[in-house]
């Protein structure tokens, strides 16, 4: 960025975080998904001049160095501080998930509002309706740096052809970053957690049939069986009963790939939507 | 005063081989009297004020010299003029005889001196260089001559008549007096050289002589640029880096704008890594620079590379008065030592000096400690026609530098306002600078003789002159900086946390440039087509090669600064080749009008070696990396003044000019037209003077400039920012209301606007731009004043006179913008010094910034972390700055022997 930008004003704009109403249920992949919550550690946030943020964005028109757990379950916008920089046209930006990478550690740093949310970037919380079952389900997702990514730089930044430009002037009234969980939950296969099967030689250990829970051998027969919703649980394809499907990074096949598919539609899929001006009262 | 371009010095001369002669006694003595001899005849001075007002007056001495040949006495026999009989007074006491005899026995002798004081030819003037200001000694028409017939015909050496009083007493020699005057004089003619070109060539010329440039006190030499109009230096970094340069409205960072020239010698340099037109003034040393001439604007076709605000010449050498062999030892603030060493032969013209100085300190704040070592050399050789002057200048530093701080930093408490970061990478910053440049410059000057006015409407060779220089330099220079911290990453390494991240932005600059020029003029005789019409032609050419090696890396200090990137690694080698000519006519006596034109080829060879570096994730079998190219460009551009003289008193002078600035050679593509910033610039203004008593201009200007530059802290040196222009006034007063008061003072006053929108990057792909936004950086208010005061405090203690002198340096810079809608503080500094001169010794007690104002060298706004475990990287430009120094005091004992 060149040294010659004298004539801009210094600019602090109101930012506000908000979500979306979420009591419609949401259509994903053969489910039906009732949101609950949906947490989002918010911050930092950058909004650059260039149309590529990243690399090319080394010196930001506004920055926000602080986080902020987003209830995104709830549209009503909530004031978490202010976006201080200078005017200018914004073309771009780059925000992290609570997770900040740093140029000096391996080791993302840890953001209050992702200390709050345990160290996570996005908790997820509802229920699934597959196949007339309700399948409840937690999703806990870090939003960090990728071993083959570049240190220190925010993990989520605009896609070139996101229609982001804004001329910001002097009297700016306030920003909403208005997060959306729903598209989220939309690329997460979760029907994979209720697909029915049968012990066979060599497949799964535990298979569900229909809310039954069989353990299996390797030879293929079932060793015992357990009704989950006697237990006031579900059963889960390849896990078993459980209380509730909890997506984590460390869980088995087929949470894992459901967590994959949500940590890639964050980090990659559905951007918030960038609202200027101040949110009517 | 010795050099300066227009206040002309002239030389009073005494033949050594023409005997002083006195008319004999009506009483001739039994033995044979034999006159003195002058054997030592030091130049005198034209009264730089009479100069300017075109004074000429004669003045008669009766001059005692004693038995061993020493002047004993000068009394003012026929004033003409106080300041025309201190100048006679002056020079005839420096003078040394061979003395008088009766038979073999020395005695002491009496004689007249009439000393006559003429004006040049109305023709032309100064030139460029201190050697062609100050007016040589020639002993074919400024040497003493017999004016009577019995001079004429009566050899001096047949001279057995010698009036020498009858016992070899001061009272004797009085009492012989009163017959000298209607004795034979020994007369003494002191002409100012023809002056060969006009020297104030617009309303922006400015002349800042000895007594004005020592009046106030410096920490520096280089400080004495703060004497002229709007031209501002400051510390940023450390003594082992140029100063940064404020010129009527330009940043000129370190050279940029600004064409620097010490006794001739070029010290800009071109494409250097930490700056176009680097320029480092630091081996300035204050006592030898005997005269400041600066010309803002562009007018002058002589004004070459980087003349852009204007042109800077310091003139070297060392008055009569203060010449020996000085000692001078200073003590002061955190811990520095200064020596001194000068040697200025008597005798020997002002411009032939040695001087030597070496300066350590602990320096204030944190890690500011260092050393410098300076030695100048000048000697002016030859007489007649042709005389050389020899220069060398040689120089090293090393200094470590505190770099910036952020402001918020400050406010927090987190650093103080003249610490350094608590990281190995900021404290790992220093720099080294060693510098060697010799210059040889042969002058032919015939001497114009005084009935040169015959020669009227002829062309002859009579009063026509040249000058052939060469010079050779040297430098070397090395920087470790760091700006913002931990934001760099690895273009080679791997970019992971500790390999190829994080670890400082320790940057390193190394800079190695071998150069040598020659330059040359040739300036005709006066021309007389008709009566109301006279003038010369000049044609010149000046070159420089260059041989630039330059790298710029990023180390880790934590590790022996360990290398971890490279980031330039490049090799030019340049040539320059510029070439002028200038009319100078007067028309009538009323105006004096100049046109002449420049034009410079600039050629360049880079070879870029790590340009196409593969990126650090594709296989490097594809190419090998480097980028070699080539690129030639011409600048051209007129350069015209006039100068309308209606009353003796007033000039009003216009000038208009082109110049240009060479690119930085790096940036240029292959078989590019070499893209020169074009700088237009326009000066207007009148000019009063009032004897001594005042000196007034008040002028305006407006410069336009094509392609400017500005810093850039990230990649520490100057990018391009588009086109500016300024538009200013300028007052500026000089006054010595007496022999014992000289002041100055000087407001310039600046609109810097940017004209056009930067040029777009891909971070920057459309830069806000504003009709009428203000360049940062550049104070639009800039306040100087200089006041010095000498007097005797006692005339007789213990026999020796004690003298008093009390100096005086005010700077303000107003507010400053600065990128990103930042204002700088104002900037208000005080120096004042104190000294009392008894006989051979000077004690003297300086303070600089006496009013202990906390302000910043330099401030800048660009993004930084300095703090890289907080989790979070700032990416928003903040305020830096870089402390200025706070009050410091230096008392200094010297000696001149």
């Amino acid at each position: 960025m060149s040294c010659i930008e004298a004539q801009q004003d210094s600019v602090q704009i109101p930012l506000f975080v908000a979500g979306r109403d979420v009591s419609a249920p949401v259509e994903a992949q053969s489910a039906t998904v009732r949101i609950e919550r949906a947490d989002v550690a918010f911050g930092t946030l950058f909004l650059c001049a260039g149309a590529t943020a990243g690399d090319l964005c080394d010196a930001a028109r506004f920055q926000w160095l602080d986080s902020a757990v987003v209830n995104a379950a709830d549209p009503n916008p909530t004031r978490v501080g202010e976006l201080r920089g200078v005017t200018g046209v914004v073309r771009s930006y780059m925000y992290d998930l609570g997770l900040s990478s740093q140029l000096t550690q391996r080791d993302p740093f840890v953001l209050d509002a992702a200390r709050e949310l345990e160290g996570f970037s996005v908790v997820l919380e509802g229920r699934a309706d597959i196949e007339a079952r309700e399948i409840p389900f937690r999703a806990t997702i870090p939003i960090q740096q990728g071993d083959n990514a570049e240190l220190g730089v925010p993990v989520v930044r605009s896609n070139v052809d996101d229609e982001f430009r804004r001329d910001v002037q002097a009297d700016e009234s306030g920003l909403v970053v208005r997060f959306d969980p729903a598209p989220w939950v939309q690329r997460a296969p979760l029907s994979q957690l209720v697909e029915d099967g049968s012990c066979s030689e060599g497949g799964p250990r535990v298979v569900c049939a229909q809310n039954m829970e069989q353990q299996c051998d390797r030879q293929g027969d079932v060793t015992s069986s357990q009704d989950c919703a006697a237990a006031g649980q579900v059963c889960l394809a390849g896990i078993g009963c459980a209380d509730e499907a909890l997506i984590a990074p460390d869980a088995d096949e087929p949470l894992a790939t459901i967590f994959r598919s949500l940590r890639n539609a964050i980090e990659a899929g559905a951007r918030p939507a960038f609202e200027w001006g101040a949110p009517s009262p | 005063m010795a050099g300066t371009a227009a206040c002309v010095c002239v030389a009073a001369y005494v033949d050594g081989g023409t005997p002083a002669r006195a008319q004999p006694p009506e009483s001739v003595p039994s033995e044979t009297l034999t006159p003195p001899t002058a054997i030592e005849s030091p130049p005198a001075t034209y009264p730089p004020s009479a100069l300017r007002e075109r004074q000429e007056s004669s003045v008669v001495l009766d001059v005692t010299i004693d038995a061993e040949g020493r002047v004993a006495e000068a009394s003012v026999a026929q004033s003409g003029g106080e300041i025309f009989d201190t100048a006679a007074v002056q020079a005839v006491k420096a003078w040394k005889f061979t003395p008088a005899r009766r038979g073999e026995e020395p005695v002491v002798s009496r004689i007249r001196v009439p000393f006559e004081f003429t004006l040049p030819s109305q023709t032309a003037v100064a030139g460029t260089s201190q050697n062609e200001a100050s007016l040589e000694t020639d002993p074919s028409s400024a040497g003493p001559q017999p004016t009577t017939t019995q001079a004429d015909t009566a050899p001096a050496e047949d001279s057995t008549e010698t009036e020498t009083p009858s016992s070899a007493t001061p009272s004797s020699a009085t009492e012989s007096s009163a017959s000298d005057s209607e004795e034979e004089p020994m007369e003494v003619v002191v002409q100012g050289e023809r002056t060969l070109r006009t020297e104030d060539r617009s309303v922006s010329d400015f002349r800042m002589e000895r007594d004005i440039v020592a009046a106030a006190p410096r920490q520096e030499g280089a400080e004495v640029l703060r004497s002229a109009p709007g031209l501002y230096i400051g510390r940023a970094a450390s003594p082992a880096v140029a100063h940064r340069y404020m010129l009527r409205g330009f940043d000129a960072d370190h050279g940029q704008d600004i064409e620097f020239r010490v006794g001739g010698l070029p010290i800009n340099m071109p494409s250097h890594i930490h700056g176009q037109g680097y320029a480092d003034l630091s081996f300035l040393i204050g006592d030898v620079v005997s005269e400041l001439r600066v010309a803002e604007g562009v007018h002058d076709p002589r004004q070459g590379d980087f003349a852009v605000a204007g042109s800077v010449y310091v003139d070297l050498g060392v008055e009569e008065e203060r010449r020996g062999v000085a000692l001078q030892s200073g003590y002061g603030s955190f811990n520095t030592y200064r020596q001194l060493i000068r040697w200025a032969p008597r005798g020997t013209q002002n411009e032939s000096f040695g001087a030597a100085q070496y300066t350590r300190s602990d320096g204030f704040g944190e890690n500011r400690s260092g050393q410098t070592a300076s030695a100048l050399f000048q000697h002016r050789f030859g007489s007649g026609a042709l005389s050389y002057r020899a220069i060398g200048i040689l120089h090293a530093a090393r200094a470590n530098q505190a770099g910036v701080v952020r402001q918020d930093d400050i406010d927090s408490g987190r650093v103080c306002f003249e610490c350094v970061y608590p990281f190995p990478t900021a404290q790992a910053q220093n720099a080294l600078s060693n510098r060697f440049m010799v210059g040889l410059f042969a002058d032919y000057r015939p001497r114009d003789t005084r009935d040169d006015h015959s020669e009227r409407g002829t062309h002859g060779r009579r009063g026509a002159n040249g000058q052939l220089g060469l010079w050779l330099g040297y430098d070397d220079f090395r920087l470790q900086e760091n700006f913002t911290g931990f934001t760099r990453i690895s273009g080679t390494l791997d970019r992971v946390a500790g390999i190829g991240t994080g670890r400082g932005d320790l940057l390193e600059q190394q800079n190695r440039t071998l150069s040598a020029g020659i330059t040359g003029r040739y300036r005709t005789a006066p021309y007389r087509p008709a009566w109301w019409l006279h003038g010369t032609v000049e044609v010149g050419i000046d070159g420089r090669v260059d041989g630039i090696e330059q790298q710029q890396n990023l180390l880790d200090a934590a590790v022996r600064n360990q290398t971890w990137d490279n980031i330039d690694d490049a090799g030019i080698r340049a040539l320059d080749l510029g070439f002028w000519g200038d009319l100078d006519w007067n028309i009538t006596r009323y105006v004096e009008a100049r046109l002449g034109m420049r034009g410079n080829v600039l050629s360049y060879d880079i070879n870029d070696r790590l340009f196409n570096r593969a990126p650090r994730t594709r296989p490097q079998d594809s190419f090998i990396r480097g980028f070699r190219r080539s690129a030639l460009g011409f600048a051209f551009g007129p350069r015209a003044s006039v100068e309308v003289k209606p009353l003796d008193w007033l000039s009003v002078l216009g000038a208009y000019g082109e110049g240009y600035r060479s690119p930085q050679a790096r940036l240029l593509e292959d078989g590019e037209d070499a893209p020169f910033s074009k700088v237009r610039s326009v000066d207007f203004g009148v000019r009063f003077r009032a004897s001594d008593l005042l000196t007034l201009t008040v002028g305006g200007y407006y410069t336009r400039l094509s392609d400017d530059i500005a810093f850039d802290a990230r990649e520490g040196r100057p990018e391009r920012i588009g086109a500016t222009r300024r538009l200013g006034a300028v007052v500026h007063a000089v006054t010595r209301p007496f022999d014992w008061l000289v002041g100055s003072a000087s407001l310039t006053v600046v609109d810097a606007e940017l004209l056009e929108p930067p040029p777009p990057t891909a971070e920057e792909p459309d830069p806000p731009f504003e009709r009428g936004q203000s360049l940062p950086f550049v104070p639009p208010v800039v306040i100087r004043t200089d006041l010095g005061v000498v007097h005797t405090l006692v005339r007789d203690l213990w026999g020796v006179p004690l003298s008093g002198r009390i100096g005086m340096g005010y700077s303000y810079l107003s507010r400053r913008p600065l990128p990103f809608a930042e204002r700088a503080a104002p900037v208000s500094l005080l120096d004042a010094s104190v000294a009392l001169t008894w006989g051979v010794g000077v004690l003297s007690f300086e303070l600089f910034n006496a009013i202990g104002s906390e302000y910043a060298a330099i401030e800048f706004n660009f993004p930084s972390d300095w703090d890289p475990a907080d989790g979070v990287r700032p990416r928003t430009p903040a305020r830096h700055i870089a402390a200025g120094a706070p009050r410091t005091w230096m008392l200094s004992l010297g000696v001149t022997l």
